[in-house]
């Protein structure tokens, strides 16, 4: 809370100069950035954020006006304290002395500095009560996709190439954010691969909620995984077409905590629209993006068309996978027990012929399987790993990502990447490969 | 083998997690898939092809071959549509997101769309299902009826034949909506005006509401972009019309491609001469997308300039879009100028209509304000 105050709500010397015994342990452990740059690393996230935001003129000048309130209501409530710097400065001075005595000589100067503190706080809190109110009037402000980049949204040099653009007159809201993800995650998993690892999944999201919203106790931390669990299970029970009408609601419900309505203090927290568009980075930046959006001109956007012309040709990966699989089985000729090449490698073909990306996976398994009963090596375990990672994509879940690793499947895989036994490693992914084929494509 | 070749060859396996091929298809025991349905709206050619009869496309296809819309194709002498029954995008919406702001119903719209599309806007914002046949995408099976107790059991006041140009599969969109009408629900249907006389003709009695995409007015900019022709389009606004259905036309302003003066100029002044004053138009706001991501999003001066000049050739009413806040998402009298119904957004905030007149002077606003269930028989 001190670190928060510091950073959003007064940020003034005077409080910077109070508070310094909070920040000096993570400063000491960490580099020393100029503050300037910080700012400015704060202004290009603003601006990466801006522009994916696609906010109208009139959207831009209604947040502007807002973040100016805010700024205000920031300002405002730093008066009383700045008009008593001198006093504050010295009572925190006296309780930093006293620690150096003898225990039991700062009793006074710490309910001294423990009163200030705490009317500090209070003013602090007061204030952000009244930014919350602004923040919702933000919400009213931007559409439903917008306020999604928002929640989504992560300070960035680059920013992601996905930054979506807001859903428009017309457009199928397809695209699911995060909370989406994780509900599409949850119902497709098969029943007794859930029974396995369903907790993993369920454990991160509880892990999530109380990184945003704070701490919480163990019998809170219960029953928010038993609320979970119970909302997990209803999602498991959605037929697909319900799950495709109503994934959106079921996927939100999965926040079962707004962070910003967690009280801290007796007094609310502001949520990620008061973090990016009511800062004082905003009241300095949106005044020159909205001169800047009459000036934007074709040659401004910087992609182009031809960035779609880069993506991979399915049937020339396809036959670089014929290739590879060419190699593989020369290697293992010799054994006198494979089939004839034609009948090897039909499945595949087939696939490739009918464009059907499931019977392609399933005919490099197939392969795989009679590859790997001649002789496993590294070849293969490398074939059957992005095998795996095929059936990922073709599910298009990210059951494989290396940060989240919803399931835990990502360190099977890592796992079974560093196994010396080949033979060891191939069993394993072969069956992971067969897992996944049980999972139900969102 | 050359050394490109080689290094090729030995990438191999390591770009499978990225082979995007399309989703199974299911075949029958006759080779046709299980969903194939067979079409309406073609002739046989005497040398065994066939012409497909539903849009200006006129595709002529052989054996096997698919048509220009990714899901019709003749199999045996026969016309198949793929996307009967094979809808890819299920969903609540406001009707407000057709637009259509003159046409009300209650609660949201279930929305409802396949893959295909029978035109190829270089900028379409649902490239990843209009551009793809449905073997390519996830498809929920449901039938007519099934669509229309989906939408009573969601509490929707109609359906919405939305995202795609729903003409691509009128077989399954007509037997829907004629559930929908047992039912008392509205049918609105969103598209590109891209359509035959015939099978309009058919459509006028069983869809409620049109929104009409004109998407440009030069036949330079059909071709180039949008990759069909614009007097099919302009027929098709004027069949409307004629038949007094109720319609608005939506007009998406893309920079530099179809934001000329000129451009503008004339369609709106078709749009009053032709069609009457009282035709809801809209212009909304062009985001990049697609083959377009070259492009800026359209600047809102260039809304509001098309805006002004609409109102002056004599159009009453006519919006902005994708710009929430905008006064131009607002409905005004055209009479005295009092605020009618405020939105935000794809939200209507107030509604000061009274008996669907201005409050103030008694102006009747073209539309049906009602917002009861459709009653048996027509909407009319």
């Amino acid at each position: 809370m001190i670190v928060y105050i510091c950073k959003r709500i007064i940020p003034l010397a005077v409080l910077a100069c109070l508070l310094s015994i909070a920040v000096v342990l993570p400063a000491m452990a960490a580099p020393r950035i100029p503050i300037e740059l910080e700012e400015v690393r704060e202004e290009i996230s603003l601006l990466n954020l801006l522009r994916g935001l696609y906010l109208s003129k009139d959207q831009a000048g209604k947040i502007l006006e807002l973040a100016r309130k805010a700024q205000a209501l920031r300002d405002t409530a730093a008066v009383p304290f700045l008009k008593d710097r001198e006093r504050i400065v010295e009572a925190f001075g006296k309780l930093r002395d006293a620690l150096y005595l003898p225990p039991g000589a700062e009793k006074e100067a710490q309910e001294k500095a423990k009163g200030l503190d705490h009317e500090m706080k209070e003013a602090a809190g007061t204030a952000q009560d009244a930014i919350v109110g602004l923040e919702r009037e933000v919400d009213a402000v931007l559409t439903e996709a917008q306020a999604c980049i928002i929640e989504d949204f992560k300070p960035c040099l680059i920013p992601p190439h996905d930054l979506r653009n807001p859903v428009r007159v017309g457009q199928a809201n397809d695209t699911p954010n995060m909370l989406g993800k994780i509900a599409d995650l949850i119902h497709a998993a098969p029943p007794a691969f859930w029974e396995d690892r369903g907790g993993i999944l369920l454990n991160k999201v509880a892990g999530k909620l109380e990184e945003e919203s704070g701490a919480m106790s163990s019998t809170f931390k219960g029953d928010v995984r038993g609320r979970l669990n119970e909302i997990a299970s209803r999602i498991r029970a959605t037929s697909d077409v319900d799950y495709a009408v109503k994934r959106g609601g079921l996927a939100q419900e999965l926040l079962l905590i707004d962070p910003r309505k967690a009280l801290k203090q007796g007094h609310q927290k502001t949520g990620k629209n008061a973090r990016w568009l009511l800062s004082d980075v905003t009241v300095r930046v949106l005044p020159r993006w909205i001169e800047a959006m009459d000036r934007l001109s074709v040659s401004d956007t910087g992609e182009t068309a031809e960035d779609a012309g880069l993506r991979l040709d399915q049937k020339d990966v396809a036959a670089r996978a014929l290739v590879q699989l060419r190699k593989m089985y020369n290697k293992r000729s010799q054994s006198g027990t494979l089939p004839p090449y034609e009948t090897f490698i039909r499945p595949v073909v087939d696939g490739v012929r009918q464009n059907d990306q499931l019977a392609f996976l399933r005919g490099v398994r197939s392969c795989a399987a009679t590859l790997l009963a001649v002789r496993p090596d590294k070849d293969l375990v490398r074939l059957l790993t992005q095998t795996a990672r095929g059936y990922a994509r073709w599910l298009e879940l990210p059951l494989f990502h290396p940060v989240q690793d919803p399931y835990g499947l990502a360190a099977d895989l890592e796992a079974a990447g560093r196994e010396a036994d080949p033979a060891k490693a191939c069993a394993g992914l072969a069956k992971l490969t067969d897992l996944l084929e049980t999972f139900r494509k969102p | 083998m050359d050394r490109r070749g080689f290094l090729r060859g030995c990438a191999g396996a390591c770009v499978l997690a990225a082979v995007p091929f399309p989703a199974a298809r299911c075949l029958a025991g006759d080779g046709l898939p299980a969903d194939a349905h067979e079409a309406e709206y073609y002739e046989v050619l005497p040398d065994g092809r066939i012409r497909c009869q539903l849009c200006p496309n006129g595709c002529v296809r052989g054996e096997g071959e698919r048509s220009r819309c990714r899901v019709r194709e003749p199999r045996g002498g026969k016309y198949y549509t793929m996307a009967y029954t094979n809808p890819c995008v299920l969903a609540m919406d406001p009707i407000e997101k057709c637009p259509l702001y003159h046409f009300p119903i209650p609660g949201n719209a279930f929305s409802i769309a396949t893959a295909g599309c029978n035109l190829n806007c270089r900028y379409c914002q649902n490239w990843q299902f209009s551009q793809k046949p449905p073997e390519e995408t996830r498809t929920y099976r449901l039938a007519p009826a099934e669509v229309v107790a989906k939408a009573l059991e969601y509490k929707a006041g109609g359906i919405a034949f939305f995202y795609t140009e729903p003409t691509i599969y009128i077989e399954y969109l007509k037997e829907i909506a004629r559930e929908a009408r047992k039912a008392h629900l509205a049918t609105v249907m969103v598209t590109a005006g891209y359509i035959q006389p015939k099978p309009l003709e058919d459509l006028l009695g069983l869809i409620d509401a049109f929104t009409v995409g004109l998407k440009g007015f030069t036949e330079e900019y059909y071709r180039d972009v949008i990759g069909g022709s614009l007097q099919p389009v302009l027929e098709t606004l004027k069949r409307l019309g004629a038949a007094k259905k109720h319609f608005e036309v939506v007009t998406l302003l893309v920079p530099t491609m179809n934001d000329q003066e000129a451009s503008i100029g004339a369609e709106v002044r078709w749009l009053a001469e032709t069609l009457g004053p009282d035709v809801p138009l809209h212009f909304t706001r062009f985001n990049p997308q697609y083959q377009l991501k070259n492009l800026p999003p359209t600047p809102v001066s260039t809304l509001d300039r098309a805006r002004t000049a609409a109102l002056k050739a004599g159009l009453r009413y006519v919006y902005t879009g994708n710009v929430p806040g905008h006064e131009g998402n607002h409905t005004f009298c055209p009479s005295c100028g009092r605020l009618l119904i405020e939105r935000l957004g794809f939200q209507t905030l107030k509604n000061s209509l009274s008996d669907g007149a201005c409050p103030s002077c008694r102006t009747g606003i073209p539309g049906r304000w009602d917002a009861r269930p459709i009653p048996q028989g027509g909407s009319k």
